[in-house]
């Protein structure tokens, strides 16, 4: 796969009842629509990226946050 | 038309509170014992029960018990949320009609803020799709569903300000509401400085979490001809999913457009009637933006003018469709939606005091989902002429 995508719609969560592992408060999760096939999207935070410059069909692509020694996450920020 | 078959013959609930001193069980007794009297019943008279839940209520085996039902023929306990307000309506319409059951008590009961609160569902719950959520911090009903009120947005330029008339003029209508929790006029103002939650919902966009029961009783139309109120009949109903059925609608192809097209589509047919038929709606407000949404899904606007038909003050008392005059889930409580069921119902006998929708004779219920959810059509007194 590419690893790019593009934001299809989004939160932002200021609001934090069950903690997650995204670092900051507000912090933005997003559906990422994947150009591989029609309407296949991931659900994943942006990062990298102001949350009030994220956007619907900004260009984004595939980061590894690392959360343990054996387990990554994949997460999106703004396509370089 | 044809001849209803099955009507509501009485409804009970509880106080709502955000504190309830009561037990679960308690709440779902006085809830269920308050419509079994509103019908003129004795308990011994009731042969179904059935109630809806998240794993968080009193089930049926134990308020059959409590309630001392003497023989019970039909029950079901469905685990699931808002989206079964209609569909326990229908499954109760569905025994009676099949002559499972001659009177049947529906119910939710829940501490949904002293008790266990939707959204909180700690790391441990991480089985099935809550896998593919919970490490990237989603997880409430607020979160989930904020992403289709963006997209709507985006798609057809929704405005904060039409989110907000939805909550003013609820609120508007629970200040005429003596069982509403949220009376207190809310302002434009106030509400665009409301504190955000899961932008684009602040907290004004956000239901209330409540803790309280209401209960419905069905029965055969002619068994209701001696009943203390007037029987509101049961003129159709639907209840089923789009093609992807499930939250958080991964592979939902488009995320401004609900189940609910297709579902209405079917609902009107059944019952006889269409949009401009309804004198009354309860649409499913668990957020500000589901309202718009359904104005539109049920053609009451074409779609993405929800936000201007809102805007354009349709939806107030005296408006062209009166939508939740309660108050809805947004001001009067959040027992799930079946609180949607009672207003129906009064309004309907033409019980509602205050807020009474002039001349209402046909209501439309909804329980949403977005992706799935329950619908029904109620009829009043020209229903049974």
């Amino acid at each position: 796969m590419s690893g790019s995508g593009t934001v299809y719609s989004f939160v932002v969560v200021h609001h934090v009842v069950t903690a997650g592992f995204p670092p900051d408060v507000p912090y933005v999760v997003a559906w990422i629509e994947l150009p591989e096939q029609a309407a296949l999207r991931i659900l994943s935070n942006v990062v990298d990226c102001p949350t009030g410059d994220v956007y619907i069909g900004q260009q984004v692509e595939v980061a590894f946050l690392d959360v343990a020694a054996d387990f990554s996450l994949p997460v999106f920020r703004p396509a370089s | 038309m044809r001849s209803p078959a099955v009507c509501i013959s009485g409804i009970g609930y509880t106080k709502f509170s955000r504190s309830t001193q009561a037990s679960l069980a308690s709440l779902a007794l006085e809830a269920s014992l308050n419509a079994i009297a509103d019908a003129g019943l004795r308990v011994d008279q009731v042969d179904g029960l059935v109630c809806y839940h998240q794993n968080d209520s009193v089930l049926v085996r134990d308020v059959s018990t409590s309630l001392g039902i003497k023989e019970l023929r039909w029950w079901s306990d469905f685990l699931a949320g808002g989206t079964f307000n209609c569909a326990v309506i229908a499954q109760a319409a569905m025994a009676i009609e099949a002559g499972l059951a001659n009177y049947v008590v529906c119910y939710r009961a829940l501490r949904g803020r002293s008790g266990k609160r939707m959204g909180r569902y700690r790391a441990s719950l991480t089985d099935g799709v809550h896998q593919f959520m919970t490490p990237f911090g989603f997880s409430t009903p607020a979160q989930i569903f904020g992403m289709t009120c963006r997209r709507h947005m985006h798609e057809y330029g929704t405005t904060r300000a039409q989110l907000g008339y939805v909550a003013v003029i609820e609120r508007t209508h629970a200040g005429l509401n003596d069982r509403a929790m949220r009376r207190d006029p809310l302002t434009m103002e106030q509400y665009l400085g409301g504190r955000v939650i899961a932008d684009p919902y602040t907290l004004f966009d956000c239901c209330q979490e409540t803790d309280g029961a209401c209960a419905v009783v069905l029965t055969r139309a002619d068994r209701a001809r001696s009943a203390p109120h007037p029987p509101v009949y049961v003129l159709g109903a639907v209840h089923g999913g789009g093609d992807v059925p499930r939250v958080p609608f991964d592979g939902w192809r488009d995320l401004s457009v609900s189940a609910f097209p297709r579902l209405a589509t079917e609902l009107y047919a059944r019952a006889g009637v269409g949009p401009k038929d309804i004198d009354v709606a309860l649409l499913y407000d668990a957020f500000t933006f589901e309202v718009i949404q359904q104005l539109e899904d049920f053609g009451f606007c074409k779609p993405g003018e929800g936000g201007p038909f809102v805007e354009d003050g349709n939806i107030g008392l005296a408006g062209s469709l009166p939508v939740n005059p309660h108050g809805g889930l947004l001001s009067e409580a959040y027992i799930h939606g079946l609180n949607h069921i009672i207003e129906a119902v009064q309004q309907l006998r033409i019980e509602a005091g205050d807020r009474q929708v002039s001349g209402a004779d046909i209501a439309l219920v909804t329980g949403f989902g977005f992706c799935a959810g329950s619908a029904i059509v109620l009829g009043g007194a020209s229903a049974g002429s």
